[in-house]
C-alpha cells in the first residue's frame, strides 16, 4: 500500500502539466459558438493531444496507444481537471469503444478502427438502450436480420449521447428470440453514414442536445463489423457497460473533489467559514468526496468494484453533494491488481447507464442472479504492500518513509 | 467475552507469542513489522468482535508511549491503556481538567477519568492531565504502574459488552518524578499525534466489523426465503446490502489511506485520520444497524450475534471523537 507517485511517474506528472499549461485551449471556447463549431473545437484538440501520446495512454503501442500503465492515465485526468482543460470529443469511444474492441475485436477490427478512433477522426456513440429496453436491456426489440454476407437492421435507440455527429455505433441487436433473453443478441458496429440511419436530437433539461434518437430503416451491416460471435451480444454488452461505469465513476470520483474544494474555496470568500454548520457541511462534502474506494475493476473481468466506484458518485449527486477518489486513487503497485481503463473524459453522468437505484445494475442484481456479487474478499492492507518487510525505526514517521521506497 | 474484565491471559500470552503486540513498535524496543501490519490484526479483532484489551494496549497505551515516552517507560511496558477523556466526554485538549501539581520531588493527580478502556487488566495506564493553564498548552502525560494508592478503577456499565469500559478516580495520587513522560506541559503535540495513531487502528477495528455484518447479511439475504424465494432478490433488501457494501468500501478505503498517512507520517496524515474516523463512525453504526434490519427478528433477538456489532459500532463511534468532532478537524485543516 502505497500512495506516493515514484519518480518517473513524478516525470511524467510534470511532462503533463507544463505540456498542458503551454497547450490547452484558452477559455474563448465556449457553447455559445454553436454545436458545430463546438464539436470542431474538440476533435481538434483531441487530435493534438494524440499527436502530444496523451490519447490511449493505456492501449497498446501497436494501435496507436501509448502502452502506459494506468498509474500515468490517473496522473493524466488528474492533470486535466487541474488544469481545466475541455474534454476530447470522443468520450464513448474512449471509454467504451476502444476498450471493447481491444477486448473482443478481430485483429482486423482493431487495426481497422482504432487510430482514427484516438485521433478523433471517427466518433463513436452507443446504441443500447431503446424506448422499451432500459434497465432491462436485454428486452431490446432492434432486428438483425441475417442475409448471409451480411444483416438487415431495422429498430431504434433512444439516449444516444454523441450520435450525431458519431461515423461508428455500438449496436447491440437482437438476431435470434432464445427462452433467455440475453442470448440471441448481436454485437453490430454500424457505419452511421449508412443509408436508412435517422438521427433525431433529444432536448435535455440543460437546453443542450447532445444525446439523440436514432431509427434503422432496413439498414444493411456487413458481416465483418460483428463484434465478437454472432448471438453472444451480451457478453461483449456487459464488457462496455463495465467500461463505462469503470470510466465514468472514476470521472465523476475526481471531480468531487474539485467540487469539494471549490465549495471551502467559495466559503471562505463569502465568510462563511466561522459558521458551524456550514463547516460541518463542507467538511463532509471533502469527508465523502476522498472516501471512494481506491481500487478499481480490471479489464479483463467484470468486477464488482466497478459498481461500487459507480454507484457511489451517483448517491453523492443525488444528495447534491459529490463524492470522490484520492488523487492517487487506483494505485495498487506491489499487488498486480490491474485498474481499469480511465479514460480522461467526463460525462454529466445523469443518464448514463443509470442512477444509484438502477435494477439489476449499478447496485442490485437482477432477480436471476440475487446478489452474487455483492460480497467478496478484500486483499489486506498488508498484501497490497509496496514492500513486505521493512526496517522498523524508532518513531512512526520519516525514516520508516525512506524504506518504502522500493 | 463474559468475564469481569474481559481478560484472558492464556489469550493474551498467545497473541504475545504470535509477535502481534510487537507490531509497529520499534525495534529497538523489541518490536518488529510496520503499523500496516498492526492494521491487519486490528482488522481481524474488530471482525471477530475480540474482547481483550488488544485496542487499549496496541492503539492507545503503545502510540502514546512511542511518541512521549522515556526510554526506560518505552522498555518496560506490556499491557496497557490510556485515560484520555472524563466526565464530559471530550477528545480535544479542552477536555483534559484532571489536575497534576508537582508535589514533593514528584506529581499528585486529582480528577476523573472516564470511559477508559480496558483498565481492569491494564498493568499500566497513560494518563492525560493538565499541569498548567488552558486549551492546548499545559497538558502532561503520566504513566502510572499498577494501582498506587488513591486511585481507583470502577467498571462502567455501558451498552458495549464487547469492550470494557472504566472510571478511574484519582483522590490525591502522588507518582515518582520519573511518571512524567516526555516535557512538562507541551505533551498535547505529541498526543495528538498518538490519538492518529488511535484512530487508524479504531477505525480498522470498524472496517473488519463492517465487513462482517457484510458477509452475514449477503448470507441471510440469500439463503432465507419468504414468498418462495431468497429475500435477497427484493430490491428493499438488496439496495440496503448494496449500499452497506458501498460504506463498508469507502471506509476500508479512508482508513488505508489514513494507516499509510500515519506510517509514512504524510503531510495530510492529520486530516486523513479525521476524514476516516468521521467517515467510518458514520459507516459502521448504519452497515450495524442495517444488518440488523436485513436479519429482520432474529438480528433483534439476543442469541444472534447482529447486535453485538451494532453495540460496538456504536461505542466505538463516539470513542476519540464523533464523526461530528472530526467533521471540524477536518474543517480546520481546509483553513475554514
Amino acid at each position: 500500500m502505497d500512495f506516493e507517485l515514484s519518480p518517473t511517474e513524478r516525470e511524467f506528472r510534470d511532462d503533463v502539466r507544463a505540456w498542458l499549461k503551454a497547450n490547452k485551449p484558452g477559455d474563448g471556447e465556449s457553447r455559445a459558438e454553436g454545436q458545430r463549431a463546438f464539436i470542431e473545437s474538440r476533435r481538434a484538440w483531441q487530435k493534438k493531444l494524440h499527436e502530444a501520446g496523451y490519447v490511449g495512454i493505456t492501449w497498446p503501442q501497436e494501435y496507436g496507444g501509448r502502452g502506459a500503465g494506468f498509474m500515468e492515465q490517473l496522473i493524466f485526468n488528474d492533470e486535466m481537471i487541474q488544469a481545466q482543460a475541455p474534454e476530447p470529443i470522443n468520450v464513448i469511444g474512449l471509454g467504451m469503444g476502444g476498450p471493447v474492441v481491444i477486448a473482443h475485436g478481430t485483429e482486423d477490427q482493431k487495426k481497422r478502427y482504432l487510430a482514427p478512433l484516438l485521433s478523433g477522426e471517427e466518433i463513436w456513440c452507443q446504441g443500447f438502450s431503446e424506448p422499451n429496453a432500459g434497465s432491462d436491456l436485454s428486452g431490446l426489440q432492434t432486428r438483425a436480420e441475417d442475409k448471409g454476407d451480411h444483416y438487415v437492421v431495422n429498430g431504434q435507440k433512444v439516449w444516444t449521447t454523441l450520435a450525431h455527429v458519431a461515423k461508428w455505433c455500438m449496436l447491440l441487436t437482437r438476431e435470434r428470440r432464445e427462452a433467455n433473453p440475453r442470448d440471441g443478441l448481436t454485437y453490430l458496429l454500424v457505419d452511421m453514414e449508412s443509408p436508412g440511419v435517422e438521427v433525431r436530437p433529444l432536448v435535455q433539461i440543460t437546453g443542450d442536445a447532445e444525446f439523440n434518437e436514432i431509427f434503422f430503416k432496413d439498414v444493411v451491416v456487413p458481416k465483418s463489423q460483428i463484434l465478437g460471435e454472432a448471438g453472444s451480444g451480451w457478453a461483449v454488452a456487459m464488457t462496455t457497460l463495465l467500461h463505462e461505469r469503470g470510466t465514468l465513476g472514476m470521472a465523476l470520483a475526481t471531480r468531487a473533489q474539485i467540487t469539494a474544494a471549490e465549495l471551502a474555496e467559495h466559503a471562505r470568500k463569502l465568510g462563511r467559514g466561522s459558521d458551524p454548520l456550514v463547516r460541518q457541511r463542507i467538511a463532509q462534502h471533502t469527508i465523502q468526496a476522498r472516501a471512494l474506494p481506491q481500487r478499481h475493476p480490471g479489464t479483463g473481468g467484470l468486477d464488482p468494484q466497478a459498481h461500487v466506484v459507480r454507484a457511489q458518485p451517483a448517491h453523492g449527486r443525488d444528495r447534491g453533494r459529490h463524492r470522490g477518489s484520492r488523487r492517487t486513487g487506483g494505485r495498487r503497485r506491489g499487488l498486480g491488481i490491474p485498474v481499469p481503463a480511465l479514460a480522461r473524459e467526463h460525462h454529466r453522468g445523469g443518464h448514463l447507464r443509470g442512477a444509484a437505484e438502477h435494477p439489476g445494475r449499478a447496485r442490485a442484481r437482477p432477480p436471476a442472479q440475487p446478489l452474487e456479487r455483492t460480497t467478496w474478499t478484500s486483499p489486506s492492507p498488508r498484501s497490497r504492500r509496496c514492500c513486505a518487510a521493512r526496517r522498523v525505526t524508532s518513531s512512526p514517521s520519516s525514516a520508516r518513509r525512506s524504506s518504502c521506497a522500493s | 467475552m463474559e468475564g469481569e474484565d474481559a481478560y484472558d491471559p492464556a489469550l493474551w500470552k498467545r497473541i504475545a507469542e504470535l509477535g502481534w503486540t510487537a507490531l509497529g513498535i520499534p525495534e529497538e524496543y523489541g518490536g518488529v513489522g510496520g503499523f500496516l501490519d498492526l492494521i491487519v490484526v486490528f482488522e481481524e479483532a474488530g471482525r471477530a468482535l475480540f474482547p481483550g484489551p488488544f485496542f487499549a494496549t496496541m492503539g492507545l497505551a503503545v502510540p502514546a508511549l512511542i511518541e512521549s515516552g522515556t526510554e526506560a517507560q518505552k522498555k518496560e511496558v506490556l499491557g496497557a491503556t490510556l485515560a484520555l477523556s472524563e466526565p464530559a466526554g471530550r477528545w480535544d485538549a479542552s477536555g483534559i481538567t484532571l489536575a497534576a501539581r508537582q508535589q514533593g520531588g514528584g506529581w499528585r493527580l486529582d480528577g476523573v477519568k472516564q470511559y477508559v478502556p480496558d483498565a481492569g487488566s491494564a498493568g499500566y495506564i497513560v494518563v492525560a492531565a493538565r499541569t498548567r493553564a488552558e486549551g492546548e498548552d499545559g497538558i502532561s502525560l503520566f504513566l502510572v504502574k499498577g494501582r498506587p494508592k488513591g486511585m481507583t478503577v470502577t467498571p462502567l456499565k455501558t451498552m458495549d459488552m464487547t469492550r470494557r469500559w472504566s472510571e478511574i478516580r484519582f483522590d490525591s495520587v502522588d507518582l515518582d518524578a520519573d511518571a512524567l513522560m516526555g516535557a512538562a506541559h507541551t505533551a498535547w503535540p505529541r498526543l495528538k499525534r498518538a490519538l492518529e495513531w488511535s484512530a487508524a487502528a479504531l477505525c480498522a477495528e470498524m472496517v473488519g466489523g463492517e465487513q462482517k455484518v457484510l458477509e452475514m447479511s449477503t448470507e441471510y439475504a440469500k439463503t432465507r426465503q419468504q414468498f418462495g424465494k431468497p429475500i435477497g432478490i427484493y430490491q428493499a433488501v438488496s439496495h440496503r446490502v448494496a449500499d452497506m457494501l458501498v460504506l463498508t468500501e469507502s471506509s476500508k478505503s479512508a482508513t488505508y489511506y489514513a494507516a499509510w498517512a500515519v506510517e509514512a507520517d504524510a503531510a495530510d496524515r492529520s486530516l486523513a485520520s479525521s476524514i476516516a474516523k468521521a467517515y467510518v463512525s458514520d459507516a459502521y453504526r448504519k452497515v450495524a444497524g442495517d444488518g440488523i434490519q436485513v436479519h429482520g427478528g432474529i438480528g433483534f433477538t439476543w442469541e444472534h450475534d447482529m447486535h453485538l456489532y451494532f453495540k460496538r459500532a456504536k461505542s466505538s463511534e463516539v470513542t476519540l471523537g464523533d464523526a461530528t468532532y472530526h467533521r471540524e478537524l477536518v474543517a480546520q485543516a481546509l483553513d475554514l
